[in-house]
């Protein structure tokens, strides 16, 4: 079945993005007048409402049996004969548990204060460990929503104020990506569509967390305000309501570099000349074999595709793919085993430069085959390795050379 | 308060229409407006914020608690749509992805309500400019060119920032179905 991506969105709510607003004011509103006596389309609407009422209510009493939304909707001729939304989103639990209340009168005049700071101190919800949700910052001058979290293993890092030495250092220690992925996995999953802004008029608007891995960090996303909002209050979760208090001297994070680098342009063009079998693709063969966990696997090859720079890895593993999924371990194993020849895996090109290869930011499954793929010039515009136009001579991975083909 | 409003439309109270209008008359307004494009007519936008109350309207009964505004601007969003459609096709409607068969209706609904819910995902994991090019693609269907004078900057990485956008999109379909 094939579907359209813009039909596909068309059960999906957005308010993220700013828009234009229309230059022509207030279409339908008389501007500087009681809305509500001066409207003139809403008015048109409004008494042939009641008027498709009236006649619907006499199409009930004249046509015996015609008791349905169909005679309804002929006897008014100008109803809409089409609705495009079959269902509506979700929302947050909890959202009518709403306690006024927890507002107290400070927090509903704190809107000329740029940073507004709501103190949660959440455990993640199903988590042993210790993981905590620690508070949510909104910088109401930027429109964003800085938020600060507490991991077992990394008592004191704030994602996107971590300074990126620290973050890189431990993005080298596989027990720190074992705990720290899952960690942040579970994390975003259990506060997805759980966590709401409250507004002065008792509004909510959901909020979610995106949660992304790539092969230099982890970006993590929430949602950013609106610019047509009010100030929020407070956030909800569940049934909590955390209020938002003024900080002056909030100090807005620092993200580090290696975090919101990327490149302008992923397709890169690489010159095709390695291509012996010319068949656009260049493969090095690699067949190595590698045991990890009491698990054991090969990467058979890698590809690389000198159009687009895209390159992927071809692993076969002596475990069903099924067994691997919902364990967050084994993704963080995947990412284990390519850090390793993050380290040691390098692709030369003919003029002697090299780039240290990495690994993928996606995983996919196919026939037994695991596969991860990246963008070369995305790892190359990390490193701040220009590639394009050049041209890959080899693969080295340790000390042994893998020619394309 | 939109609660309250949600009741008042739920049992057909003109007034409730009006006080819709005045809430949301700006928000439904800019939604139709960044669809249709900056050439849009006056008189369509005037027309489909009238057909979008009108249709929530109708509808009122099937709305659930708290999802009023998520609910008439979905009804914007797609209100437009139709409408551009009508006129020409859509350049962004040739990108279609591969999904599979339901067997049962009942097994359809369900599967439209995971898909759903993998949508969300996939487009909550975008990075930040990513997910706004993306959105602003397919869900606002700007044009690449016009994305690109929004967003400062080059055509060609707004279409190549598309391109991962689609692929995350079927890699995180893909992978739970196999699931």
């Amino acid at each position: 079945m094939k579907i359209k991506i813009t039909d596909l969105l068309d059960q999906y709510y957005d308010d993220t993005i700013k828009l234009d607003t229309p230059p022509f004011e207030a279409p339908i509103f008389c501007e500087n007048t009681p809305k509500k006596h001066h409207m003139r389309k809403p008015l048109m609407l409004v008494a042939s409402l009641i008027l498709a009422v009236c006649g619907a209510f006499l199409c009930y009493l004249s046509i015996p049996g015609s008791h349905s939304g169909d005679a309804f909707s002929d006897s008014t001729g100008e109803m809409p004969s089409q609705v495009f939304i079959d269902s509506v989103p979700e929302v947050p639990e909890g959202n009518d548990s709403f306690d006024e209340s927890a507002l107290s009168p400070e927090t509903e005049s704190t809107s000329s204060s740029r940073f507004l700071v709501a103190e949660l101190d959440l455990a993640v919800p199903g988590d042993t460990s210790g993981a905590r949700l620690l508070d949510i910052t909104l910088d109401m001058e930027n429109g964003e929503a800085i938020r600060r979290y507490e991991l077992p293993t990394l008592q004191e890092a704030l994602l996107g104020s971590a300074p990126s030495q620290r973050l890189t250092e431990a993005m080298t220690d596989p027990d720190f990506i074992l705990v720290y992925q899952s960690q942040c996995s579970l994390l975003a999953e259990s506060f997805n569509g759980k966590l709401c802004y409250r507004y002065p008029d008792e509004s909510t608007e959901p909020l979610s967390i995106g949660l992304t891995y790539y092969a230099d960090g982890f970006f993590v996303d929430i949602t950013p305000l609106s610019q047509e909002q009010e100030h929020p209050v407070a956030i909800q979760f569940q049934d909590a309501v955390y209020s938002f208090t003024p900080d002056p001297d909030y100090a807005p994070p620092v993200r580090p570099q290696s975090l919101v680098v990327y490149p302008e342009d992923m397709s890169v063009p690489l010159s095709p000349a390695q291509d012996l079998d010319g068949d656009g693709i260049l493969t090095a063969n690699l067949n190595i074999f590698y045991e990890y966990d009491g698990k054991s696997g090969s990467i058979l090859k890698l590809t690389l595709d000198p159009a687009t720079g895209t390159m992927t890895w071809y692993q076969q593993h002596d475990y069903a793919a099924k067994d691997m999924f919902g364990d967050p371990r084994y993704i963080a194993w995947a990412n284990y085993i390519l850090l390793i020849y993050q380290n040691t895996a390098s692709l030369i090109f003919s003029d002697g430069t090299s780039l240290v290869l990495g690994s993928g930011d996606a995983i996919g499954y196919s026939d037994g085959i695991r596969w991860e793929e990246s963008p070369l010039a995305l790892i190359a515009a990390d490193q701040g390795i220009n590639i394009s136009g050049k041209e890959p001579a080899f693969i080295r991975i340790g000390d042994t050379d893998y020619h394309f083909q | 308060m939109d609660n309250n409003l949600l009741t008042r439309l739920r049992n057909q109270q003109p007034e409730a229409l009006e006080d819709m209008m005045e809430i949301y008359h700006k928000l439904v307004s800019t939604i139709i407006y960044n669809v249709l494009g900056r050439s849009a007519s006056q008189a369509d936008v005037e027309e489909l914020v009238s057909d979008t109350f009108y249709a929530v309207w109708n509808h009122a009964g099937s709305i659930r608690d708290g999802n009023l505004k998520a609910y008439l601007s979905m009804t914007a969003r797609n209100r437009a749509k139709s409408h551009l459609r009508r006129k020409q096709p859509l350049p962004m409607d040739i990108d279609e992805l591969d999904l599979p068969d339901p067997a049962s209706p009942p097994e359809a609904a369900a599967m439209e309500q995971e898909r759903n819910r993998l949508v969300r995902k996939a487009i909550n994991q975008m990075r930040p400019t990513d997910r706004e090019i993306f959105l602003r693609y397919y869900y606002y269907l700007q044009s690449t060119n016009e994305i690109a004078e929004r967003m400062h900057m080059p055509p060609s990485t707004v279409r190549t920032r598309l391109t991962r956008g689609r692929k995350a999109l079927q890699k995180t379909l893909n992978k739970e179905v196999l699931l």
